[in-house]
């Protein structure tokens, strides 16, 4: 009879996932599916909604990535009010940057530290209780702590630039709604905040 | 002693509830201290192994799966938690109540201006969407809501750890809101 392999949720990529492999009598692979099946209808509904708050309405796609969501929907609505790529004014276009590069650095310090590592530390036939983040956490100390710090410091670059850690509000039509004040800038560049710099 | 067992669960969410968790940042270590996780995103425990003493949702129902898992982590859960807007409310995904569900598939699937081949997808593997989103406080019982979109990190450790302790939990004025 044939058979199906289920493996729910896939934690290893951020967000939802599943992943079913249909074998046949002979326990060979017919199909492999990667289901990502979250239908939420964001499409439809956000038409009808304020043009101003695209931005807010289409980052809760995805709270890990929320800034991707949030300043490619800034973008869209800045051709709606008639300011192109190049009309942002240059604190508009340097804080929208700096709150991808956040999203960048605590995106891949998540992937890396808390979804892959517990694989590459322990090998992937290790038992699940242990081969988590958790027990990354309970035998290699020193390196989650880096990770999560690493992690915090682009959250906070996220918060200093959009207003919160997670689902921000930093983008406007046509810019920014916050500047980075001069004690943010000197909290990030003081050396001993980097994460990178522990050793 | 045992450590009190936690589970978590991500239905019609975005992760970002799960963000906010991890956003506690260095107290993960200081809550790994005081329990053990069970199944949840965050380890890779797929099934409840044991019982659980506590479960975290977040986000709530769009299709039957969700219902499904959601009434496994209540069969599993002594208490049952409401975490984010979306559990307590149905969150943004609801915006979607009151509108046909079809008009939303035809609109993604059909009219969307990147779409290739022109089809709604239809397979006995694929969950089954829901006429609207529902609250998980309307499909079972649910024991504490933590309000927030996410909730901020502080209020899930405060809560955690009230909780634990078995003591109230004072939930600021300034957090009973969406954002």
């Amino acid at each position: 009879m044939s058979k199906k392999i289920t493996i729910e949720p896939v934690t290893r990529v951020e967000g939802h996932g599943k992943v079913t492999i249909h074998l046949d009598d002979n326990n060979k692979v017919t199909q492999s599916r990667l289901h990502i099946v979250e239908f939420r209808g964001f499409e439809r509904f956000v038409q009808g909604r304020p043009y101003w708050e695209a931005p807010v309405l289409v980052q809760r796609l995805c709270g890990i990535c929320p800034v991707s969501h949030h300043l490619a929907a800034a973008k869209a609505i800045d051709v709606v009010i008639g300011v192109g790529p190049d009309g942002l004014s240059p604190a508009g276009e340097k804080m929208r940057r700096l709150m991808h590069y956040g999203q960048i650095f605590q995106s891949h310090s998540l992937h890396f530290f808390h979804l892959a590592s517990p694989d590459l530390l322990f090998g992937i036939d290790a038992d699940p209780e242990i081969r988590n983040v958790i027990g990354v956490a309970l035998n290699h100390k020193d390196l989650a702590v880096r990770g999560v710090l690493m992690r915090k410091f682009g959250q906070e670059i996220i918060k200093a630039t959009a207003g919160k850690k997670i689902h921000g509000t930093g983008a406007i039509p046509g810019g920014i709604n916050k500047n980075l004040s001069i004690a943010e800038r000197d909290y990030f560049s003081m050396a001993k905040r980097s994460p990178m710099s522990t050793r | 002693m045992q450590k009190p067992l936690v589970a978590t669960a991500s239905l019609a969410g975005c992760f970002g509830c799960h963000m906010s968790i991890l956003d506690i940042d260095e107290k993960i270590l200081d809550l790994i201290e005081l329990v053990d996780f069970n199944k949840s995103p965050i380890t890779d425990i797929k099934t409840f192994s044991r019982p659980c003493d506590i479960g975290i949702i977040e986000g709530g129902c769009c299709n039957n799966e969700n219902v499904h898992v959601l009434k496994q982590f209540r069969k599993n859960c002594k208490i049952l938690i409401s975490c984010g807007e979306c559990a307590l409310m149905g969150g943004l995904p609801a915006m979607r109540n009151g509108i046909p569900v079809r008009e939303c598939l035809e609109e993604a699937y059909l009219r969307s201006p990147t779409v290739d081949d022109t089809i709604i997808p239809s397979d006995a593997e694929l969950p089954i969407i829901l006429d609207r989103v529902y609250p998980c406080h309307e499909v079972v019982k649910i024991d504490y809501f933590l309000p927030g979109c996410p909730p901020r990190a502080e209020l899930i450790w405060d809560a955690l750890t009230a909780l634990l302790a078995g003591k109230p939990l004072n939930l600021e004025y300034e957090t009973l809101k969406y954002d």
